[in-house]
């Protein structure tokens, strides 16, 4: 059914129609096409204004048959634009109904077009706006993006940036030393890693405070930094320790003279607030290629070598060598044999603790020993510490508690048997309770075992160490602190920890003949003891004139080389069973000096 | 509402109290930057949320902050990426009113998430236009007074605008416009 239209109306709906006579030359437009365009497109020839893209092959006007679809393009600036219709043949004139096409050009073009351009029923305005609100969304993302990556690097410079000394910190110094690894791979070039750590510094932060230490600090930093090889990297690795990553150096004598003088740098006091603090500082090198060839070994190696400086006297500085090398290897090779040792090759020796008043043995302390098949008889400070820094203790403390308690088991009930435990086994609760099952498994009354632990043990965990204590005292275990008076000696522990025996260390029994500081000190102990009502075991008694001594002091319990040495229990046995007898034990380890006093009896 | 609201809201706070100052509201009023992204659509109470701590920050009042808000809005949109809509939508403030709800509608297209007003001119003549404004959103009068007196600022011309009644098929606003333009 045909429809007419008001022309107003028709032209709302079809604002690029164009309408032209046989000839071609354009009747009149409609006003998006006149606007696009210019009013003076009407009286033009169509084919000189627009171009026939499809259908194909249009030379004239004729060859645009009736109720076809078309699609035409005409230069605006600088871009092509498209419309597409619809033919439609009229008595004298031909009318193309043309919409506008979305692509991109029409896009662009969009910055011409108003709504007026669109028929109410084009979905192409839709088209075109959901390009321009995704363009917008685009560049507003690209814009997100760029803030994100300047934030990004703002972060990463942060990440990297010691905040109190300026310096690179470890995660940018870790970083630094990765490239410069590489570089270095490259070029073929050597480079060294210096380790630097402050000697004193501790005190500074006692003495004066933690302001006080942050200012030395950021003093040591300036110090360090000043007027180093070029190219030198600075770093804080954290606390009181900085890093060097020196390009081109790798030489002994250039090491050790760069090392004298960053040391040498720490002569002069540092000024602070507070007052003066005088501090020191040890330096470990390690270079590559020649000391190794990876970062970590590097950091490892540097670190080593800061060992060894500060073991040395402090204050100087300490370049990896092969010999360092060859002790870690060893050091390695014991790990692995230790982490592969068979039970067998661990045993126990115990060490007799006597009574003073009158040379009564009241029990004996187990001491671990490992023989390996390999690197023989190792000493038990060192296989201890390492076993504990490997991971080991734990197997070990439990395999050695077992046969304690089953040596302990044959000797008569008025000896006690004292154990060491280490600090690993009372870092967990796992572990102290594997430890209270061992216990309670063997059959061994509790009230004769002790536990041996240092103040070291309880100092890394104290309230877990609490708990460990308490479960095992609850089971009517005792507790020793030992080795007391070489750690910080805290009087804290005394009443803090389920402490039933104090071991002076044998430090003290060492000097107490000759200085009456000592002797003062060890006398302070013993009354402080007796006044709290536990007990007190000097340790490391090796002559009579000290044990003789100990007892004028009150020293209730003695313990060393003295009275005898660390034996088998085998030898434990036979020594007891002499003694049973009431013949003299003939013992090999026992100074015959003692078993000829008696000093060595079983308590009745 | 979508996110580039909250981002025009966010951008007028930033331009009155500085970045220092925005950081401090975002942690103070526990609002989060997720809730800032142009793309996303948030329940109208996360926008109000935004409103009100920016309204209490200030110390203005919420009909004057959103009137504030509206005519801001207009400014930011039409500078932003998204200004092209702003040319499509016509010439002048007469055509734009005119050609808002199809603009609008195209939008949606695009933003279907998009709860769009309606806008239809009741009344035209040389120096006023009444506009009847519907919407599901209550409480937002004050923005679009605030966003008609934008308009009349983005082209070019003097006028106010004043909320004349409220019906109970909508909000009728009078755009009275002055100067020499109003009479052409």
């Amino acid at each position: 059914m045909p429809v007419t239209l008001p022309s107003a109306h028709f032209e709302r709906l079809f604002p690029g129609y164009v309408r032209f006579d046989e000839t071609g030359k354009i009747l009149s437009a409609g006003s998006s096409l006149r606007r696009l365009l210019g009013e003076q497109i009407c009286g033009q020839n169509f084919l000189n204004t627009f171009e026939v893209e499809t259908p194909r092959r249009v030379s004239t006007v004729d060859l645009l048959t009736d109720e076809r679809e078309v699609t035409v393009k005409f230069q605006l600036s600088s871009f092509e634009y498209r419309m597409r219709g619809f033919v439609l043949r009229e008595k004298e004139s031909i009318l193309l109904l043309l919409g506008h096409i979305p692509d991109t050009d029409a896009a662009q073009g969009a910055s011409f077009l108003t709504m007026a351009d669109f028929s109410p029923a084009d979905g192409c305005l839709d088209l075109l706006v959901a390009n321009e609100v995704r363009q917008g969304l685009l560049q507003e993302t690209k814009a997100l993006v760029a803030e994100l990556k300047e934030r990004t690097a703002e972060a990463e410079e942060l990440a990297n940036l010691d905040q109190l000394t300026g310096l690179i910190n470890r995660r940018g110094f870790l970083r630094k030393l990765d490239e410069m690894l590489q570089e270095a791979r490259l070029a073929d070039k050597p480079f060294t890693v210096g380790l630097i750590d402050l000697d004193g510094f501790k005190a500074v932060n006692d003495v004066f405070g933690h302001a006080a230490g942050d200012q030395v600090l950021e003093q040591s930093g300036a110090r360090i930094r000043g007027d180093l090889v070029k190219g030198t990297i600075v770093g804080r690795m954290g606390g009181d320790e900085f890093g060097l990553i020196i390009p081109g150096v790798s030489s002994e004598e250039a090491l050790q003279e760069l090392g004298s003088v960053v040391c040498g740098r720490f002569a002069e006091p540092f000024l602070i607030r507070e007052g003066v603090a005088r501090i020191g500082a040890s330096i470990g090198f390690a270079s590559f290629p020649n000391g190794a060839e990876s970062a970590g070994a590097l950091m490892e190696y540097a670190d080593y070598a800061l060992y060894h400086a500060k073991q040395e006297k402090g204050g100087n500085s300490v370049i990896f060598t092969a010999d360092h090398q060859r002790n870690i290897r060893h050091r390695l090779k014991m790990e692995r044999l230790l982490m592969e040792a068979d039970d067998d090759e661990f045993y126990l020796v115990y060490q007799p603790i006597i009574r003073s008043e009158d040379g009564t043995m009241i029990g004996l302390e187990a001491l671990a020993r490992w023989t390996s098949p390999v690197l023989g008889e190792i000493g038990p400070d060192t296989f201890i510490r390492l076993a504990e820094q490997s991971g080991h203790v734990a197997r070990l403390t439990l395999l050695l508690l077992k046969k304690a308690l089953r040596d302990a088991l044959t000797w008569p009930t008025d000896l006690s048997l004292s154990f060491n435990l280490s600090a690993i086994d009372l870092a967990s609760a796992e572990a102290a309770k594997k430890i209270a099952y061992v216990v309670a498994a063997s059959g061994f009354a509790t009230e004769r075992l002790q536990f041996e632990i240092t103040e070291t043990a309880m100092l890394r965990d104290i309230r877990r160490a609490q708990e460990s204590l308490a479960m095992f005292t609850s089971m009517g275990i005792r507790i020793a602190l030992d080795d007391f008076g070489t750690g910080y000696s805290s009087l804290n522990y005394l009443w803090q920890m389920p402490i039933d025996r104090l071991k002076i260390d044998c430090s003290f029994t060492q000097e107490i003949e000759l200085r009456k500081d000592v002797r003062n000190i060890v006398q302070s102990v013993i009354t402080l003891c007796r006044d709290l009502g536990i007990d007190c075991v000097v340790e490391g008694v090796s002559s009579n004139r000290q044990a003789a001594l100990l007892k004028r002091m009150r020293a209730p319990l003695q313990q060393g080389f003295y009275f005898s040495e660390p034996m088998r229990s085998d030898e434990v046995l036979a020594m007891i069973g002499a003694d049973n007898s009431g013949r003299p034990v003939s013992l090999p380890l026992v100074p015959a000096a003692i078993i000829k006093a008696g000093a060595l009896r079983r308590s009745a | 509402m979508y996110g580039m609201v909250h981002n025009a809201a966010r951008n007028m706070a930033v331009d009155a109290l500085g970045n220092d100052e925005w950081a401090l509201l975002l942690k103070t009023y526990k609002l989060s930057p997720d809730q800032f992204i142009s793309n996303n659509n948030y329940s109208d109470a996360v926008t109000f949320e935004i409103v009100d701590a920016i309204s209490e920050r200030l110390g203005v009042g919420t009909n004057d902050l959103l009137r504030a808000f509206g005519r801001y809005w207009i400014e930011y949109a039409a500078t932003s990426p998204f200004g092209v809509m702003f040319r499509v939508g016509g010439q002048d403030i007469r055509s734009f009113l005119r050609n808002l709800n199809r603009m609008h509608a195209s939008i949606h297209a695009t933003m279907p998430g998009s709860r769009m007003p309606s806008f239809e001119v009741l009344l035209e003549t040389n120096s006023r236009i009444d506009v009847l404004y519907v919407s599901e959103r209550i409480g937002l009068e004050a923005f679009v007074e605030g966003l008609f007196s934008g308009l009349l600022h983005h082209f070019g011309e003097n006028g106010e605008v004043a909320h004349l009644e409220s019906r109970t098929d909508g909000d009728v606003f009078s755009i009275l416009l002055s100067g020499p333009r109003a009479a052409a």
